[in-house]
């Protein structure tokens, strides 16, 4: 039994722990006029995942806010028909 | 591409595994063979390139692409010349680079230490060498180069030899040669390089004899 070449084995079995990276994804657009091909790049697509999911948050945060605002903003308002509105 | 007769690229997820050291030596090997190469540095870091500028220059070209499109480049540096050796960029930091040096180059050497630690990464590395295999039209030749060896030459026991024969068990195809662990090509930047009888001349002859094969 050799333990170095046991220990080597081991080493080399090692799974992928992040997923690989991705590919760019290839789209082409062609005519008789024009032939255009974009590369998007993998990154792109987790840089805006990244972007876009704090940024959803803050919208839906913010509307949230916006519509407990006008909700207590409506409670303050007298009902109309109890103004002072026909007095002289 | 055009019709060269070698194309080779130094790869590896990791830096510091003796990319730079093996595409210069390598480069003066074929040069020295009369296959005068020209050496890409994909590396956004730029050794390969300044180890010319310091050394006053190599009896090659060198330029330096650390873009993502290297692959469409380089054929406009070629000048007829037969042979590319590119330097490419650890593929953990610089993953769009390297994939573009893969792209072009139709033999993927791998320097590998025979070390645990090393050989740790050989799984992750085949994952992203069979991804960019498919986005070639003809798959590439993948070696691994045994680098900073206990020994000059390929023995039948020792950690050199363990590690030719795992390697070879999970399919890696390994190189005869071998480059030993040694001052000469540890204190060889930025100097100018003597190659002829060392293990590079070996590598040079390997390579092409392989090309021949395929
Ligand atoms: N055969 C060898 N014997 C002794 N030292 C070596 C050998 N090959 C490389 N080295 C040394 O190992 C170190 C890393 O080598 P090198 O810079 O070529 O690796 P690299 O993969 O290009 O690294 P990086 O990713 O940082 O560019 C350097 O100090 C180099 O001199
Ligand atoms: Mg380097």
């Amino acid at each position: 039994m050799n333990q170095r070449k046991d220990n080597y084995r081991a080493a080399l079995r090692r799974e992928p722990v992040e997923p690989p990276p991705l590919a760019p994804r290839v789209t082409t657009l062609s005519n008789r006029y024009v032939r255009v091909t974009i590369e998007l790049d993998a990154d792109v697509q987790r840089r805006l995942d990244r972007w876009v999911t704090p940024a959803a948050t803050l919208v839906t945060g913010t509307a949230r806010t916006a519509l407990s605002v006008v909700a207590a903003l409506t409670e303050r308002v007298p009902p109309s028909d109890s103004g002072t509105r026909g007095r002289p | 591409m055009a019709d060269v007769l070698l194309s080779c690229a130094f790869v590896n997820l990791k830096p510091g595994v003796g990319k730079t050291t093996s595409a210069v030596w390598l480069a003066h090997a074929l040069c020295a063979m009369d296959v005068p190469p020209l050496l890409v540095d994909s590396d956004p870091a730029g050794s390969a390139l300044r180890w010319s500028e310091l050394a006053g220059g190599f009896p090659f070209p060198v330029v330096a692409l650390p873009v993502g499109d290297v692959h469409r480049c380089i054929d406009d540096f070629l000048g007829g010349r037969q042979a590319v050796v590119l330097d490419a960029p650890q593929l953990e930091d610089h993953a769009r680079i390297a994939r573009g040096v893969m792209r072009h180059a139709d033999e993927w050497i791998v320097p590998v230490t025979p070390a645990p630690i090393e050989l740790d990464r050989m799984a992750p590395i085949q994952a992203e060498m069979g991804e960019v295999q498919s986005l070639r039209a003809e798959p590439a030749r993948t070696a691994v180069l045994l680098n900073r060896t206990n020994r000059r030459e390929s023995t039948r026991t020792g950690p050199d030899a363990d590690a030719r024969e795992v390697l070879a068990e999970r399919g890696f195809d390994v190189l005869d040669t071998q480059i030993a662990r040694l001052d000469l090509y540890s204190q060889s930047f930025g100097g100018p390089v003597q190659v002829e009888n060392t293990a590079y001349m070996d590598l040079a002859g390997e390579l092409l004899k392989r090309r021949e094969g395929a």
